[in-house]
């Protein structure tokens, strides 16, 4: 009897400490961060919780700071609860904090209730705080912005998946440049509806290097990112389309020259050229095309890659994982080293299926 | 004789006392039987017509036990003496005297009802024959099933004043002698002045193990008694009881039902696995709720946070006491259930379900996600018959949701932990109690005893 009660006595004593009721909470889910005159400027997304309509509401509040910690409990002041960033999505970073390597990461490590899974953008010459709160007023919420990139990766593959944890490894690792997303509105006046533009990466001088869509799609090939893409091919004036599936890249390094090995698997979309498939070297035909383009998509980004003297591939970090004692990543800057690398690349594609017609219009009119 | 001024003289006190006397010539023949108990049809056909038709002459007087013996229509007659005789009454049986000659007929009367179907567990398919209070009925169910010889029944008489027939049931050739001695010695060790039924038994076995779950088996139908004999079990029959008990049991009997031998195995299996489930989730569903709107908030996924918090924001009472009201209020529906006659329960069922439901919510006392868990943890834990089992639901919920209301997610890991082991440390007549999960022993004979099928369910056939 004795012991059961030294138990209650003892619970009693140890617990409660953190006893937190869900109304006295407010949930952020977005943040916007922007760094002016030595000051942080934090503006969080927080749902509204005694709105009674079907979606519920946001509201935006802002502040100013030295530090994120201290701008955050200016907010909690702001909204009379305590903040509560266990389900942040997603942050926006303006280009400055980037350029001028701020330490922003420092606040989300340390904070224990902080789980590190959020994603992070970065915008071109916008304020990142338009982008929250446009979202506010419209009926989507920032709960969106996380799933606006992983669509993206399952069905068009032209921008990356950046979690903060991901970010922080790479930011560590030897011999990788990071690559950011980049977040804009679709009409620059009205400020309406968000698009993911392409990607951008800093180099060791921070020189901003920025991707077109093509490039983008490659990379994405290039690194073991995409699942699906879809990539238009010319033939004599005429297009026909491939939709890109099974994207295998390998790396290896050996005899001091790089290899990258990919494995394409594709599928006809559209055709419109003027070569009947019924031919015996249809197949030739386009398999040679395609090859060609992608091909000289791979060899273009790798030949800026070397230009801009910017690793974004993960070139010197495979070598550094592999063959540690070929460079001093530490003492030296591998950037400036990568245009004496020499690398070949080799491509397979296997296109599968021709759709559900085995012939094309253009062919049975001839 | 003595006996017979005795019994003359409690004429007041057992008014159902039948003396009758037949003279012949110089010498009476008495008759005795107790009015209650025995049927005096029997006692009338056999035993006052024969002696009736009977013309009896000198000669046949001096021998007349030897004539009675030899010529009297009666199965069953015992020779016995003076100290007995008053057993003999009050077991139904006609007493004739004669000249310091006692003998004792049976001629029991048929109290009972019958066999009828199982009332406290109903069967789909199987047979729907249960046993009911007379002592030789429910012999007769498991004899004609089991057509053996190494079936042994063992009389005991327990209770000073009420000395009710107690018997141990069991095949010879596959029960575990340790276990049997056990049990006898166990059995030996009562000294009380009343047993009424196989209960009383069973809280007087059942008080060494400290654990709320049951140890013992009660069970209403002959077929599942019988099976568990033929897998070296032991059962405890009493008389007047219409329940009978298994000896050992383990953990895993009461998930298992014979409803599972007459349907497909993997039906059988998928039925089982549910069981386990609901197990858990009776358990532990309120508790997980509370931890997870109080303390562990980064646990839930963000809608759901916020559906949880719109829907708190009209009940002013913090969740453990929400909680502890509409566990209140369920127990006494379940209560007040089982004691009501049935002309009462549909008022009783229309209450319950105004307070349980819609009309709680609107009126801002409870919220709706708490009543939905509530219900889900108390249908879960519907699913098991057995009585004592619902007793070991209730302690482990209370003690679960205090626990996670004053810690959180490790005030549950601590709960399980100790639930755990207390049913780990149990011995149930020596054997341990989650005897196919917890001691992993290696046996020769594993292998065979699985492939004979039926057998697989729990049982190592007392060679541990």
């Amino acid at each position: 009897m004795k012991k059961i009660i030294l138990f209650f006595t003892l619970l009693l004593l140890t617990g409660c400490s953190d006893y937190v009721e869900i109304n006295e909470l407010a949930v952020a889910t977005g943040m916007a961060l922007d760094y002016k005159n030595n000051e942080f400027t934090v503006t969080l997304q927080i749902i509204d919780q005694q709105s009674k309509e079907a979606q519920n509401k946001m509201i935006l509040f802002e502040a100013n700071a030295e530090s994120i910690d201290k701008a955050i409990g200016k907010i909690s002041k702001l909204a009379n609860k305590k903040i509560f960033i266990s389900h942040l999505k997603a942050i926006i970073i303006s280009p400055e904090i980037i350029e001028k390597q701020i330490n922003y990461q420092d606040y989300f490590i340390r904070d224990p209730k902080s789980k590190m899974n959020f994603f992070v953008y970065t915008t071109n010459d916008l304020n990142p705080k338009d982008i929250l709160e446009s979202q506010t007023n419209s009926e989507v919420s920032s709960m969106y912005l996380d799933s606006l990139l992983s669509f993206n990766e399952d069905v068009y593959s032209s921008s990356v998946e950046l979690k903060f944890f991901n970010l922080l490894l790479e930011s560590l690792d030897q011999g990788k440049n990071v690559v950011y997303p980049v977040i804009t509105f679709k009409d620059k006046e009205k400020k309406k509806d968000i698009i993911l533009e392409n990607l951008i990466t800093y180099n060791y001088k921070n020189k901003k290097l920025t991707l077109n869509e093509k490039e983008s799609i490659t990379y994405n090939i290039l690194t073991n990112n995409a699942k699906e893409t879809i990539i238009d091919i010319n033939c004599d004036n005429k297009k026909f389309s491939l939709s890109l599936d099974d994207i295998k890249t390998k790396f290896s390094w050996k005899n001091n020259t790089f290899n990258i090995d990919t494995t394409l698997g594709g599928s006809l979309g559209s055709y419109e050229c003027e070569k009947p498939l019924t031919d015996k070297d249809a197949e030739k035909y386009i398999n040679d095309l395609a090859y060609k383009t992608l091909q000289d998509n791979i060899n273009n980004l790798i030949k800026k890659a070397k230009e801009n003297e910017n690793d974004f591939l993960g070139i010197g970090n495979h070598i550094y994982k592999f063959d540690y004692s070929y460079f001093n990543f530490k003492k030296n800057n591998w950037d400036q080293k990568l245009k004496d690398i020499d690398i070949k690349t080799k491509l397979t594609l296997n296109i599968i299926s021709k759709g559900e017609a085995r012939f094309n219009m253009e062919g049975e009119k001839q | 004789m003595e006996i017979i001024e005795k019994l003359k003289n409690n004429k007041d006190k057992m008014p159902d006392l039948q003396i009758r006397d037949i003279k012949y010539k110089n010498k009476t023949l008495y008759v005795f039987n107790l009015q209650s108990v025995s049927s005096s049809e029997q006692a009338n056909d056999f035993i006052l017509k024969y002696l009736s038709k009977k013309s009896f002459s000198k000669n046949i007087l001096n021998q007349i036990k030897e004539e009675i013996y030899n010529y009297i229509p009666s199965v069953s007659l015992v020779d016995i003496k003076e100290d007995e005789v008053f057993n003999y009454l009050f077991n139904g049986f006609t007493i004739l005297i004669y000249e310091e000659n006692i003998l004792a007929f049976e001629t029991k009367a048929n109290l009972d009802r019958g066999v009828t179907e199982p009332t406290s567990e109903p069967t789909i398919k199987g047979p729907k024959d249960s046993f009911n209070e007379n002592y030789n009925t429910n012999l007769g169910l498991i004899r004609k099933r089991i057509k053996s010889e190494n079936l042994y029944v063992e009389d005991h008489i327990i209770g000073t004043e009420t000395n009710t027939k107690v018997s141990l049931i069991y095949m010879e050739n596959l029960v575990d002698k340790e276990l049997l001695e056990n049990v006898k010695i166990h059995l030996d060790k009562i000294q009380t002045d009343m047993i009424l039924d196989i209960y009383y038994i069973k809280e007087l076995l059942d008080k060494e193990n400290k654990t709320m779950f049951p140890t013992v088996k009660i069970t209403e139908k002959p077929d599942l008694a019988t099976k568990n004999i033929l897998e070296g079990k032991i059962i405890i029959m009493c008389e007047n009881s219409n329940n009978v008990m298994i000896i050992p049991t383990f953990f895993l009997d009461f998930f298992f039902s014979d409803e599972d031998n007459f349907q497909k195995k993997a039906f059988a299996n998928f039925a089982k696995i549910i069981r386990i489930l609901a197990f858990f989730v009776s358990i532990f569903a309120p508790a997980i709720y509370l931890s997870l709107i109080t303390y562990d908030q980064q646990m839930l996924p963000t809608s759901l946070l916020i559906n949880f918090a719109t829907q708190r924001q009209s009940v002013p009472f913090p969740a453990i006491i929400e909680a502890a009201v509409l566990i209140f209020t369920f127990e006494i529906l379940y209560e007040g259930d089982a004691l009501t006659p049935p002309s009462r329960g549909t008022a009783l069922s229309i209450l319950g379900a105004l307070v349980l439901g819609d009309a709680a919510v609107n009126a801002g006392v409870v919220s709706p996600i708490m009543v939905i868990v509530i219900a889900i943890s108390a249908i879960c834990s519907l699913f098991f018959i057995y009585h004592d089992v619902q007793s070991f639901f209730r302690v482990y919920r209370y003690a679960l949701m205090i626990l996670a209301s004053i810690a959180g997610m490790i005030g549950i890991i601590i709960g399980f932990v100790f639930m755990m082991t207390n049913l780990c440390s149990v011995k149930s007549f020596g054997k341990p109690f989650m005897l196919p999960l917890s001691p992993k022993l290696n046996i020769k004979n594993r292998k065979k005893l699985i492939k004979k099928g039926l057998i697989a369910q729990n049982t190592y056939k007392g060679e541990i």
